[in-house]
């Protein structure tokens, strides 16, 4: 197997056990707020060490790069905060669904924003983002109604 | 509750996706993303903590523990994805196999691991959410 196909098993597996550490984090009755600051705590370190790595120490963040990262880092967070709020009143499958759809969002800026061009692939994509929305919304309220 | 309190982290995570494309319409994705990457997480750190000022108190260790475990993870993973594309895996398998094979992987997850149940309607959905993911990422 090439090289790049094992890569890619890896990212597979990284990627799961974030979402299983989600979870884990809930049921361990661990505070979203706190998850939320070591998370981002812990990742800043990885990646000023890697940066520190290929830059030498004190490597210097242009004001740009910092003019971007400023509001996404700040969606992020609310991001992350409001997903593990969040899963300890619905399930994993759901709610890390509810997550990735979000890849739509890019998609749709886009479409305005950079004046991208709406395939037909695009667009069914985006009708089928609404309609698992949908369908998932409609499976909660089914099971609350089951309680 | 939870519906709205996923809508406001899907939108707030699409927003967040957002800034690597506007990085790279910018001109700076190749020579900044290891720049953007370290100055992205430390915002998110100290954007983070200033969430959680009137509530922060010293972390116990389960929530170290599982934190330092969840950004191991996410930065292995990005990393795992550098290596995937640069050793010989094509763009148009890696991106749609990791957006569509995560969600089902982390269903099955929930399934086997934390005994969760998904009705027929929940389930038609993560196929449906598959299916999107995988034809939006693919190039």
């Amino acid at each position: 197997m090439e090289l790049g196909y094992l890569y890619l098993m890896g990212t597979l597996g990284c990627y799961t056990m974030l979402g299983i550490l989600h979870k884990m984090a809930d049921t361990r009755h661990c505070r979203p707020v706190v998850i939320n600051f070591l998370l981002f705590g812990w990742s800043a370190m990885f990646a000023y060490a890697l940066l520190a790595r290929q830059m030498g120490p004190a490597p210097a963040i242009p004001w740009e790069v910092w003019r971007i990262a400023v509001p996404s880092a700040a969606c992020a967070a609310l991001a992350v905060l409001t997903f593990q709020i969040g899963i300890r009143h619905g399930s994993l499958a759901t709610s890390w669904l509810m997550l990735s759809l979000s890849y739509g969002i890019p998609t749709l800026i886009s479409l305005w924003v950079f004046g991208e061009r709406l395939n037909p692939r695009k667009g069914f994509a985006l009708v089928a983002i609404l309609v698992a929305m949908l369908l998932v919304w409609k499976d909660k309220t089914l099971q609350e109604r089951g309680r | 509750m939870w519906f709205r309190l996923m809508l406001v982290a899907m939108t707030a995570n699409g927003f967040a996706l957002l800034g690597a494309k506007v990085l790279a319409e910018a001109g700076l994705g190749v020579r900044y993303s290891s720049h953007y990457l370290a100055a992205w997480y430390g915002c998110g750190f100290l954007l983070a903590l200033a969430m959680s000022a009137r509530r922060v108190s010293r972390p116990y260790l389960r929530e170290t523990v599982i934190g330092a475990g969840m950004a191991l993870m996410s930065f292995l993973g990005q990393a795992c994805l550098v290596g995937a594309v640069s050793n010989g895996a094509p763009g148009y398998v890696v991106y749609p196999v990791i957006a569509g094979a995560t969600i089902f992987l982390v269903a099955l997850a929930g399934r086997l691991i934390f005994r969760e149940r998904v009705g027929p309607y929940g389930i038609a959905g993560i196929g449906c959410g598959i299916a999107a993911v995988v034809i939006l990422s693919l190039p």
